[in-house]
């Protein structure tokens, strides 16, 4: 009894405050603090009822102390609970105290029923939203509860980093034999569990023949004594830092978080087989093929077979094959905007009614390709709003596009859910780490998702200098792959006029003859012309002009302003911007300066910047380039990515200064 | 008998429409004029409202409308709201392609039934069915119909016969029928300029507008509402959630909402009474009174919204507030005035619509206002008090309910008041910084900034954040304009007695001014830059209004270094508008010493469509004498 009460009683008292803490103005490590987690507590565990069915239970308890008044929110709590087919999560042994300081006292208040409300969000998800009484500033919150959960494959992540430092931290898993689970922990921040085992005894009423199977409940009734290990693990730790999610270029803070996820990999009971969930990357491809609402999607063929002769028509090779079925596909099915693995409406449906999901549109694709004789499979990915797949998970990916693999080794990746996507140009939304191949043989690899050719953003500026100190000009600016299919989502969706003033507002100059080519040829760049006049580009200072290289073109901002970043910088994918300038000196003037040409870089060919000016007499022209061949930067580079940073603005800000002609 | 022949009435209507309805689904029937500017064109909309009791109404709503193209899907509107004493009776949508052949059609059960609750609130009893429609080309039409009952008559829809930009309306249609000829008031709003016909009969009244072409939008405008065509309904005696209500006027309505609704919610406990009487016992002044209860109240309550039944018009009684330490806007004022009201303080409940400003009705009595204040009447000199910020000053209400017509609730009924309005240079922030530049470009200066009135409300919550988090502000957002900033010795302070905001503090500027052969270039306005220039637009349809005026006045010294000298600076610029005004000046002292001072005036104000063009002109004269730049020269 005693070893028992070892295991599961907590170290913190509920209910119980020290007075010091109460009166603590702010936190004694992280000064920014708005609230912290004094203490957060969880243990999950099996539980039987005597007919030996198991289910999960979580034991809460949080304990936050709110510092100041943009921590008042830290008194509202929103628990989500699962239903499904008519199951449910149940919440049960509410209990909860505010602590106050009140005249050199401390003063309790306790958590009532008034205090909580239950929502029926939708038809799978309910809120049990509680609002703690008497929060003010300096209060501490003690609240614990216990969620019960019959979906016994699915253990809660483990969140170890929140947006508020985390105290102390105490978090155990315990799993009877028969559950195996793996686990990866994930982010920038990890904790290593100690592992002990300890056996269990229960019993069990079985109704069940002699020769009845375990666990199947039968005629006679029986009582058993059972005896199972279980396994469990605890993540202590004290002085988590708090995550901070306001830096430019993150995909999702999420997968910054640091956290441990379970996975059940297979169930077995004494007696009995395994029961797989998964384990491997061929168990997943293997029980994904056999889903029906993925693998048995992509047998159905019957549903296109009077379309495909005429698609094919003109198609020789096995890229034009690919193109016709892509494009087909891209306009015949819309995109209702819901992203999954699994179909929604079914590619049959999908297909007749013309809108679907993403599993609907690309394995429609993936069946019609193969059709055609391609050899053609789905790539499962996780978006970027979702979180990384770390082992082998199905619930780890939550969208699917499909890979198209050709006889001479060439391979490209194909979503039909974007109107403006192209082979091998996909989406950003798409674009997350790498997605996984599942073939019609239970294989599976990884294929990465992140583009390896440079998307880029190419500008040519003619500028000319009026004697009033206007300029006026002509402009081309080109875009392709993922800078293009991003532009022309926003122009699609722009009007005519908005695109212009967006323009003008963004480049403090007035725009007239505005013309966008290649809109809908995507094969071909998308390029935008315009001409324009502005009295903001030649600043007249005693007689001299001063102009900037790169004109309206010039960054003037550092992206990169805060002095540490702890995660990569991700930019989707490589990229590039050059710039090919040229200034008409006006008659009466003279090169006075002109900036240094310049050539840098950053470590291990990340990126480079180059910035050429040439006096070419009666002209200036100016050629520059800014590229990043990685997509994704290491925090380790971000020192340096700022320093270099800092220097192409200072040199593109740097000016060429005319005078008069004495 | 009554019942009966209305019910005839309805089908008739209903099958004299069907005919025309058929032609409604095709695109090509479409007048032309209504397709420029347009994402979608309502064909046909009809409310139909049968008010056959006051506490029943059925309401019916019939709406075809072709979406255009992707930014017209967002005026389909296939949702219904309701909560418990409402029910959706009928829901359906059916959908035609371009030639007006039926291509998908959904019932009831195929909404999607989730709770209502937005993000401000922790809970609220309304709910929403909807239906997520994929379009698979455009043009498409759409044909919503929906109907349902409740036993809340103080609602009645009103009539927005054009609810957007960028919406072509064919022809809208509302009808109310009031069987019972209960009492009713209609207000027509912005009737003018629209062609609405009105035709009253027995039972109730109808309104026809047709062939609007759709709206474009224009920023720096006034708002849509002041210029579409708005139809107020009301009826006299009324019941909402279960209570009957009165409303013939503003006395009426205010009176039932003092006796019904909130007379009895102000109770305390005799403990807080106590507590109440304790903090001010040694006052005499109310004024000071009220000041340290309302402190007293921020210090122990925090906002929350919980919305059920009837309490979305009462509040939660005052002894509860007093016990959980949080409530809704009307909570934490009821609780506030219990508070006053303990110590004798005269305080009465306020209704006002917050945020975009907007008028309670005066001659329109209803259930109108987003929000509650306090008003303490103090001898004609009225306070207002915002009681839901924990961190707001006494009396200072900010640009959330500013200038407006509000309701106070009095035990004689309700009454009109406005609040007051922080225009123009009541909104005054100065600016005072001593700049050095040193030779290598860089800056080191130290900065005063004082804000009043609405330049205030910006800025006063600063002072809770912690030192990170502003530096992090001022490096990224208020002086995002300047890289490579660091500050130090950050001092805040907000004085809620006097109302002003002070910032202080330190800041270095690497490598500001750019080095050329002999000279430094340097922007002179280092810390306020206004470079905001309106959008152009080639026509302008709609009055510019500038909805906020503002004084900003900023006096800098600059210090150049001791190898550097000043020559000739720009001449004082000085431009004058009905907009506002701007003045530029530099002056040298000595060689090595320039004083910049600048003042900009803008005034709020609505001005005719034409006058846009010179308001940009004048921000674009401003925007470059806010990018001035000067040299100063190697000795």
């Amino acid at each position: 009894m005693s070893f028992r009460a070892y295991l599961i009683s907590q170290e913190i008292e509920f209910g119980e405050i020290s007075k010091e803490a109460l009166l603590e103005k702010s936190h004694p490590i992280d000064s920014t603090a708005n609230a912290a987690y004094l203490y957060k507590y969880r243990r999950t565990y099996f539980t039987h009822d005597n007919r030996g069915g198991f289910s999960l239970v979580s034991e809460i308890h949080n304990r936050i102390k709110i510092y100041n008044k943009e921590g008042l929110n830290w008194g509202n709590f929103k628990i989500l609970l699962y239903k499904q087919a008519g199951i449910k999560e149940r919440i049960s042994g509410i209990r909860g105290y505010t602590f106050n300081e009140s005249n050199n006292k401390i003063k309790k208040t306790k958590l009532k029923r008034v205090n909580r409300f239950t929502e029926e969000v939708n038809d799978n998800v309910i809120a049990q939203k509680i609002a703690f009484a008497d929060i003010k500033e300096g209060s501490i919150i003690d609240f614990k509860y216990v969620v019960n959960s019959p979906f016994v494959s699915k253990i809660d992540d483990i969140i170890f980093q929140y947006n508020i430092p985390v105290n102390k931290l105490d978090i155990t898993i315990e799993t009877p034999e028969y559950f195996i689970f793996k686990k990866r922990s994930k982010g920038y921040y990890s904790i290593t569990p100690t592992e002990r085992k300890k056996q269990e005894i229960y019993n069990i009423r079985l109704k069940s023949k002699a020769g009845g199977s375990f666990l199947t409940p039968m005629q006679t009734t029986t009582d058993s004594k059972i005896i199972y290990t279980k396994k469990i693990e605890q993540y202590k730790a004290k002085n988590i830092v708090a995550i901070a999610d306001s830096e430019p270029y993150i995909s999702n803070i999420n997968n910054y978080r640091g956290g441990v996820k379970y996975e059940l990999s297979y169930i077995k009971y004494p007696n009995s087989n395994p029961k797989f969930y998964t384990t491997t990357w061929e168990d997943i491809s293997k029980k994904i093929n056999l889903i029906d609402d993925f693998g048995g999607e992509l047998k159905r063929n019957r549903y296109f077979k009077d379309d495909l002769p005429s698609i094919l028509a003109d198609a020789k090779t096995d890229i034009e094959k690919t193109i016709s079925i892509f494009n087909f596909i891209k306009n015949k099915i819309t995109w209702n905007k819901k992203s999954g693995k699994f179909t929604d409406k079914g590619v049959k449906k999908a297909y007749k009614t013309g809108s679907g999901n993403t599993a609907d549109i690309n394995l429609a694709l993936t069946a019609m390709l193969r059709k055609a004789g391609l050899k053609a499979n789905p790539v499962l990915v996780s978006t970027r709003d979702h979180e990384i797949p770390l082992f082998p998970t199905l619930n780890g990916f939550n969208y699917v596009i499909s890979i198209v693999e050709f006889k001479n080794g060439g391979t490209v990746l194909l979503d039909a859910t974007e109107p403006y996507s192209l082979p091998n140009i996909l989406p950003a939304r798409t674009i997350n780490w790498s997605g996984r191949k599942i073939m019609e043989n239970g294989k599976s690899e990884w294929i990465s998702l992140t583009p390896r050719k440079v998307s880029s953003e190419n500008s040519l500026v003619k500028l000319k200098i009026d004697t009033d100190g206007t300029a006026t000009g002509f402009t081309r600016l080109k875009y392709d792959r993922l800078f293009a299919l991003t532009k022309r989502k926003e122009y699609n969706n722009t009007s005519e006029e908005d695109i212009l003033s967006e323009l003008e507002e963004e480049y403090e100059i007035e725009i007239d003859d505005h013309k966008i080519l290649n809109q809908n040829s995507l094969g071909k760049p998308l390029s935008e012309m315009f001409k324009f006049s502005t009295d903001n580009l030649v600043e007249e200072i005693n007689d001299k002009l001063y102009i900037n290289p790169l004109l309206f073109l010039t960054d003037k901002e550092n992206p990169f302003k805060l002095d540490d970043r702890k995660f990569p910088i991700d930019f989707a994918t490589p990229w590039k911007e050059t710039s090919s300038i040229s200034i008409e000196i006006p008659e009466g003037y003279e090169v006075s300066s002109i900036p240094e040409q310049m050539a840098i870089g950053i470590s291990d060919n990340i990126g480079f910047f180059k910035f050429k000016p040439v006096n070419k007499g009666t002209s200036i022209q100016i050629n520059a380039v800014l590229e990043f061949d990685k997509a994704m930067i290491p925090p380790s580079f971000y020192q340096e990515v700022k320093a270099f940073y800092t220097q192409v603005i200072a040199k593109q800000n740097e000016k060429i200064v005319l005078s008069k002609i004495q | 008998m009554k019942k009966f022949f209305l019910c005839v009435a309805l089908i008739f209507i209903f099958f004299s429409n069907i005919k025309a309805q058929e032609d409604l689904h095709k695109y090509a029937t479409i007048p032309d004029n209504l397709l420029k500017n347009a994402n979608a064109v309502v064909r046909s909309s009809l409310i139909e409202i049968n008010i056959e009791d006051i506490d029943r109404m059925v309401i019916r709503k019939k709406r075809i409308i072709t979406v255009l193209n992707e930014l017209g899907n967002r005026e389909i509107d296939t949702y219904a709201y309701y909560d418990n004493d409402s029910k959706i009776s009928k829901l359906s949508v059916v959908v035609y392609n371009e030639s007006g052949k039926q291509i998908a059609k959904y019932s009831k059960g195929k909404f999607k039934d989730i709770s209502a609750v937005d993000n401000g609130t922790l809970y609220s009893d309304s709910r929403v069915k909807f239906l997520n429609y994929t379009p698979t080309a455009y043009p498409y039409t759409l044909v919503f119909e929906s109907e349902y009952k409740t036993s809340s008559t103080g609602f009645i829809p009103s009539w927005l016969p054009i609810s957007s930009y960028y919406l072509s309306v064919e022809k809208s249609e509302y009808k109310l029928y009031n069987p019972k000829k209960l009492e009713i008031r209609t207000k027509e709003n912005n009737f003018d300029n629209y062609s609405i016909e009105k035709t009253p009969n027995n039972l109730g009244f109808k309104y026809v507008l047709s062939t609007k072409p759709a709206i474009k939008y224009e920023e720096r405008s006034i708002p849509f509402s002041d210029f579409t065509p708005n139809l107020m309904v009301a009826l006299n005696n009324f019941v909402l959630k279960n209570i009957e209500g009165k409303a013939k006027n503003w006395t009426e309505f205010g009176k039932w909402m003092y006796t019904k609704l909130l007379n009895d919610k102000t109770e305390l406990s005799q403990k807080t009474i106590s507590k109440a009487k304790e903090l001010v016992k040694d006052i005499e002044n109310p004024i000071e009174k009220a000041k340290i209860l309302y402190k007293f109240m921020q210090n122990r309550t925090r906002y929350i919204s919980v919305q059920v039944g009837i309490g979305g018009w009462q509040p939660i009684p005052a002894d509860e507030v007093d016990k959980m330490g949080y409530g809704d806007c009307k909570g934490l004022t009821n609780y506030t005035k219990a508070l006053f009201d303990a110590v004798g303080i005269e305080s009465y409940w306020t209704l006002v619509y917050a945020k975009t400003r907007k008028d309670i009705d005066s001659e329109f009595s209803s259930l109108q206002g987003n929000h509650m204040i306090l008003n303490i009447p103090n001898n004609g000199q009225d306070l207002w008090l915002e009681c839901t910020s924990q961190q707001a000053p006494f009396g200072f209400l900010g640009d959330f309910t500013d200038n407006r017509n509000v309701l106070v609730i009095t035990p004689e009924g309700g009454i009109i008041k406005k609040t007051p309005s922080y225009n123009n240079a009541t909104n005054l922030q100065t600016t005072k910084a001593n700049i050095t530049l040193s030779k290598e470009g860089h800056v080191n200066a130290t900065v005063e900034i004082i804000s009043k009135g609405t330049q205030y409300d910006e800025k006063y919550t600063l002072v809770s954040k912690p030192e990170a988090d502003l530096k992090k502000y001022y490096t990224t957002n208020r002086w995002s304009y300047n890289n490579n900033l660091s500050l130090k010795d950050i001092v805040l302070q907000n004085d809620k007695s006097q109302i002003y905001f002070k910032e202080k503090m330190h800041v270095t500027l690497n490598n500001y001014a750019s080095l050329n052969e002999n000279e430094l270039l340097l922007r002179v306005n280092v810390f306020n830059k206004n470079t905001l220039i309106p959008k152009r637009y080639r026509t302008r349809n709609l009055p510019l209004r500038i909805y906020r005026g503002y004084k900003d006045v900023d006096n800098y010294t600059i210090t150049v270094p001791n190898e550097y000298h000043v020559k000739q600076l720009p001449t004082k610029k000085e431009i004058k508008t009905k907009f506002g005004s701007y003045t530029r000046e530099l002056i040298k002292l000595d060689d090595t010493n320039i004083q910049y001072k600048k003042t900009i005036l803008i005034k709020d104000g609505t001005y005719p469509k034409e006058d846009y063009k010179l308001y940009r002109k004048f921000r674009k004269q401003i925007a470059k004498q806010e990018n001035l730049r000067i040299a100063v020269y190697k000795n």
